[in-house]
């Protein structure tokens, strides 16, 4: 169990980590970076409604979705949790071409599965961290029923 | 807030390390590519699909679900605001001690109620908006755009970090899908027994950031509510 004491503290790390940080995630990271801002600045403290136990699993949420995105692991999981649901056997799943992305004409319909990001190749020691939070995450929903304290 | 000694003493004493080696992996992250992107906001309509369903199936005992699909073992949405075209496009009958109650769809767009009091002239593109994940009184066979009336629930999805300018966006599409009314029972109690709202169809903001929850009240006067929906779930 992680105490609100030690969650503020890595709000305040975390929040120094995406003011440094350069990378590819910019836009995820800044609009982090504006969330934590909301808690930690004075200011903000008097007037946000949001408590530091939400903000610390919304900054872990975020960081995990850029570590660890869901991909095809996940695809296969939603679609054997539909087959089960249905009663029924569903293969695969396709949506039909975008028009606004311009892949019109490609075909009639592609396979959903292809564009998903693949899996990233990571050491066991990263695989435990990322393990560890997730679990952190999920036994926060379970014990609020995924309603997080807002208060 | 002053560190609590006591509190600190029960925390892991590792736990600020691993924060740290949670931001290096996300330094070394790659970034995602716009289609990645895309197809992961798909994926995640899906996984609120898979949960309003089983909401529905879990409710009630005698309730099931049962999938309707041109191609026998392939699920074919489609991947922009459409109408509700039976057999192209699949969809869920939500079924009911043999009798199918409801139609669960994807990215089907609803005609509005503005545009029923401006009289229905040709449809503009303002009189139609994108229901991520719909679920439907029973829609007739030819391709329509169905009506905000035979909408029972709709969710809008955000695999994001949902920000004030979403719950604006879900506000507007409140306001096309019903009148302001007294608590009626809702049209899908399941969910929640009132709605305030003319139908009483609750519309759902559902995100996979635990911070919508935040914009839960007073919202739900309205018949709008925030849930939470964890990505990967």
């Amino acid at each position: 169990m992680i105490s609100e004491d030690e969650m503020e503290l890595a709000i305040h790390q975390i929040a120094e980590y995406c003011r440094r940080y350069e990378g590819g995630n910019g836009d995820v990271i800044l609009g982090l970076l504006e969330d934590l801002n909301e808690q930690i600045s004075p200011l903000g403290r008097e007037q946000a409604s949001q408590g530091v136990r939400e903000t610390f699993f919304h900054a872990l949420s975020t960081l995990l979705s850029i570590a660890d995105p869901p991909g095809i692991l996940q695809f296969k999981v939603t679609l054997a949790s539909l087959s089960e649901l249905t009663d029924s056997a569903i293969d695969t799943i396709a949506f039909d071409p975008d028009p606004l992305s311009g892949d019109v004409g490609a075909k009639d319909w592609h396979s959903f599965e292809a564009g998903l990001p693949p899996r990233r190749a990571l050491e066991d020691d990263e695989m435990a961290t990322i393990k560890y939070f997730k679990r952190i995450l999920s036994d926060e929903f379970a014990h609020h029923g995924g309603q997080g304290d807002s208060n | 807030m002053s560190p609590s000694t006591s509190k600190i003493a029960k925390a892991p004493a590792n736990i600020n390390q691993k924060i740290v080696d949670l931001l290096t992996i996300v330094s070394g992250a790659p970034a995602l590519t716009m289609a990645q992107n895309k197809s992961l906001a798909k994926l995640y309509e899906l996984v609120v699909l898979e949960d309003a369903l089983r909401s529905y199936v879990s409710s009630t005992f005698g309730r099931t679900v049962r999938a309707v699909s041109a191609a026998p073992g392939v699920l074919h949405f489609a991947g922009a605001p459409a109408m509700a075209r039976k057999g192209v496009h699949s969809y869920f009958e939500l079924v009911r001690d043999g009798v199918v109650e409801y139609e669960a769809w994807i990215s089907v767009e609803v005609t509005t109620l503005s545009w029923e009091i401006h009289g229905k002239p040709s449809l503009p593109r303002a009189a139609k908006h994108e229901i991520d994940v719909g679920i439907f009184s029973v829609l007739d066979s030819a391709a329509h755009y169905p009506s905000y009336r035979e909408l029972c629930v709709g969710y809008s999805c955000k695999h994001c970090q949902v920000s004030k300018e979403n719950v604006r966006e879900a506000l507007g599409l409140r306001r096309e899908t019903a009148y302001l009314r007294d608590p009626t029972w809702s049209k899908a109690e399941w969910i929640c027994d009132f709605v305030r709202a003319d139908p009483a169809s609750p519309i759902i903001l559902a995100s996979s950031s635990p911070r919508v929850l935040s914009y839960s009240s007073p919202l739900e006067e309205y018949g709008l509510f925030m849930e939470h929906i964890p990505f990967p779930p």
